[in-house]
């Protein structure tokens, strides 16, 4: 299936610097995207390319097939990382100017606006400046502004970036009910425990190349770092050595090793056909672990 | 949407968003109090200086004197000032009152008449009580030759001189002059710095990001330089009130000053377009708000020395020079204009000039904002911003 938007060899050189080195990177329709990697890796700059505030020195963007237009990112949203917004104008007036500056009317844009802001647990600050909301409330206004003319696609560069954890809570659960909502998503971060649970498909990049990208799922079930526990001893002959092999072993019971994309239910079958298990538990590893198992490959 | 609609939204905003602070009220309020004060001081301050108070010596010459009274009404216009007589009995009384100075000029009618004034002062007054009092003699004279009252009329129906002082109005048009160089400096150089900060903020705080995510760099540059300009133009508007004001109701205005007010709003669009296009491209160069002085610097020193040379030489050779070069004609053309130096070709080169200077400002203006406000790190030099691809 054909992915909404498209960036394929995208390169950016500053000065000496490499920023982008072939990159390629896919949306897919209705999906949530993780664009992650550590600080300076070059997510910001791909999403300043996607989104034409910056030309790439080589490659192309596509979106829905053909080649990105000023008017398909008019019906995009986007939260940039270091919060852009005007400090002196009222709530509710930044969200209908910015509405109106993707191509709402003055009456569609108040409406999207003050029902974004209602949904965002600011209803009633509509009349109040910006400088005088708390960080936290100058995100969600940040993320409302993306969200004003109910873009096709939303990127938000590193939305967790500064928050705590209740903010944190609260903006995923926006995200994810933008997400269920059929919505599509792009967002980077650095923070990549943060968001293991919000991320369907993820490119990994790393001082600007894409060292791993994948359904998130379909990643980790083809990782070797992935372990089944079990509260028992188990006899190496029990096991079927193309799909396990024992790690460690002591009084509380065993971890075995399960071979990529091998069936972690029937290795535990294998082992339940000679003792009873009463506890076990499937290890799979995190986005930190397959960045590092990236990284580490691609370093070897 | 398209490149005008998305300018159009973002100079309304920006408009919005100016006339909501109070700092911009203020600044109104005190170019529209000092053009009303402008207008109404001098004419004020003329009602004080603009009487003459003549005592007449009557001692029984009641006709005579009668006669040199209306004589002398009717030169009241002439002399451009209202008069009140003041009946004495005696010339001494007439003598201590010119020295106490309560009266301008004292008269003693009668067939040797005498004029008593304070020695050097109010000559032209002293002309004017001297023809009237030849006028009487005159008149006596006519009606002792047997001339009916009608055929003397005749005989003095002359309009007496109008006295235009050529130094005063020399001096209305200097007093033009400056204070319009004054307000255009000021107004370019506020403005200017408004344009310049209000890019550098965006660009500092990322709200530049966001927008050119949607709108084109051109839209975000030429919306920020209309919406300051409107603001510029408005204050404009506060001063030229109280002088539309004045000429509606039949007041007259200080010398060079009506043709120079109507200048500077032709050459107040030009500069703002100038200098405002150039500042907003300057302010997309610097990293942090802090900057901007330093790099607007050049044209705020520009715009300093323009309005001293336009103090100094406006009307020399260099002061026509600088009136039609373009980054100096906003300033020095209207002061030129009000000291009614310029000829019709200065005032065509200039504005030919200037409106081909607007069109080249406008591309290149577009081209380093457009490279600036997308430039991270250090602060982006003007050659850089200019080389960039």
């Amino acid at each position: 299936m054909e992915p909404l938007l498209s960036a394929r060899g995208i390169s950016q050189r500053f000065g000496d610097r490499v920023a982008l080195d072939g990159v390629d990177l896919e949306v897919p329709a209705g999906k949530v995207v993780g664009l992650l990697g550590p600080n300076g890796a070059g997510k910001t700059t791909l999403m300043r390319i996607i989104f034409g505030v910056l030309t790439p020195d080589a490659g192309t963007l596509a979106w829905r097939g053909r080649a990105v237009t000023d008017a398909d990112r008019r019906q995009w949203g986007y939260m940039p990382q270091e919060r852009g917004l005007y400090r002196d104008m009222r709530v509710l007036d930044l969200l209908v100017w910015l509405a109106r500056l993707h191509g709402l009317t003055r009456a569609d844009g108040e409406r999207r606006a003050r029902e974004l802001l209602g949904k965002l647990d600011l209803g009633g600050r509509e009349r109040d400046k910006v400088s005088s909301l708390s960080g936290g409330m100058a995100q969600r206004v940040q993320l409302a502004g993306a969200m004003a003319h109910g873009p096709d696609l939303l990127v938000l560069d590193e939305p967790f970036a500064g928050l705590d954890p209740v903010a944190v809570h609260y903006l995923s659960e926006v995200i994810t009910e933008h997400a269920r909502s059929g919505g599509n998503l792009l967002f980077s971060s650095h923070q990549l425990d943060l968001v293991e649970d919000l991320c369907e498909t993820i490119t990994l990049v790393d001082r600007g190349r894409v060292v791993l990208h994948g359904d998130v799922r379909r990643l980790k079930a083809e990782s070797p770092n992935r372990w089944l526990r079990v509260d028992v001893a188990v006899d190496p002959a029990w096991l079927d050595p193309r799909a396990s092999e024992i790690g460690s072993s002591d009084a509380s019971g065993t971890r075995l090793r399960l071979a990529p994309d091998a069936d972690p239910g029937r290795v535990l079958d294998d082992i339940r056909r000679h003792t009873r298990v009463d506890d076990f538990g499937v290890e799979a590893p995190s986005l930190s672990e397959l960045f590092l198992e990236a990284t580490g490959v691609e370093a070897a | 949407m398209t490149t005008t609609q998305a300018t159009m939204l973002v100079a309304g905003r920006e408009l919005r968003e100016a006339f909501r602070r109070k700092s911009i009220w203020i600044v109104i309020a005190i170019i529209f109090v000092g053009s009303t004060v402008g207008m109404i001081l001098p004419g004020a301050l003329d009602s004080g200086t603009n009487r003459y108070d003549v005592a007449v010596v009557t001692d029984g010459q009641a006709a005579l004197v009668t006669s040199f009274e209306s004589a002398l009404e009717a030169s009241r216009h002439a002399l451009d000032a209202d008069l009140r007589f003041v009946d004495v009995e005696t010339a001494e009384r007439a003598r201590s009152l010119v020295d106490d100075r309560k009266v301008d000029v004292a008269v003693v009618a009668g067939n040797r008449p005498e004029v008593i004034v304070r020695s050097g002062e109010n000559a032209t007054l002293v002309a004017f009580v001297r023809q009237a009092l030849a006028s009487t003699a005159l008149q006596r004279n006519l009606a002792g030759a047997g001339l009916s009252p009608g055929q003397i009329a005749n005989v003095l129906r002359i309009s007496p001189p109008r006295v235009s002082q050529v130094a005063a109005g020399e001096s209305d048009r200097r007093s033009s002059a400056a204070i319009l160089s004054l307000v255009l400096y000021l107004l370019l150089l506020m403005l200017m710095i408004q344009a310049a900060n209000g890019v550098a903020i965006e660009k500092a705080n990322r709200i530049s990001e966001v927008l050119l995510a949607v709108v084109r760099p051109s839209s975000l540059l030429f919306g920020k330089v209309i919406g300051v300009g409107i603001v510029g133009l408005a204050s404009l508007l506060a001063g030229a009130v109280p002088v539309v004001v004045k000429v509606a109701v039949g007041g007259d205005l200080p010398a060079g000053l009506g043709p120079a007010v109507a200048a500077s709003a032709a050459w107040l669009v030009l500069g703002l377009v100038l200098f405002l296009t150039i500042a907003g491209a300057l302010g997309a160069l610097v990293e942090r708000q802090e900057e901007t002085g330093t790099a607007v610097a050049p044209l705020s020193l520009l715009i300093v020395a323009t309005y001293i040379l336009a103090q100094s030489a406006a009307d020399q050779g260099l002061g026509r020079f600088l009136s039609i070069f373009p980054l100096t004609s906003p300033i020095v053309m209207p002061t030129r204009i009000a000291l009614g130096d310029a000829s019709a070709l200065d005032i065509v080169a200039s504005l030919v000039l200037g409106v081909a200077t607007v069109f080249v400002v406008v591309r290149v203006g577009a081209a380093i904002y457009r490279r600036g406000i997308v430039h991270t790190g250090r602060r982006l030099r003007l050659a850089e911003a200019l080389r960039s691809p």
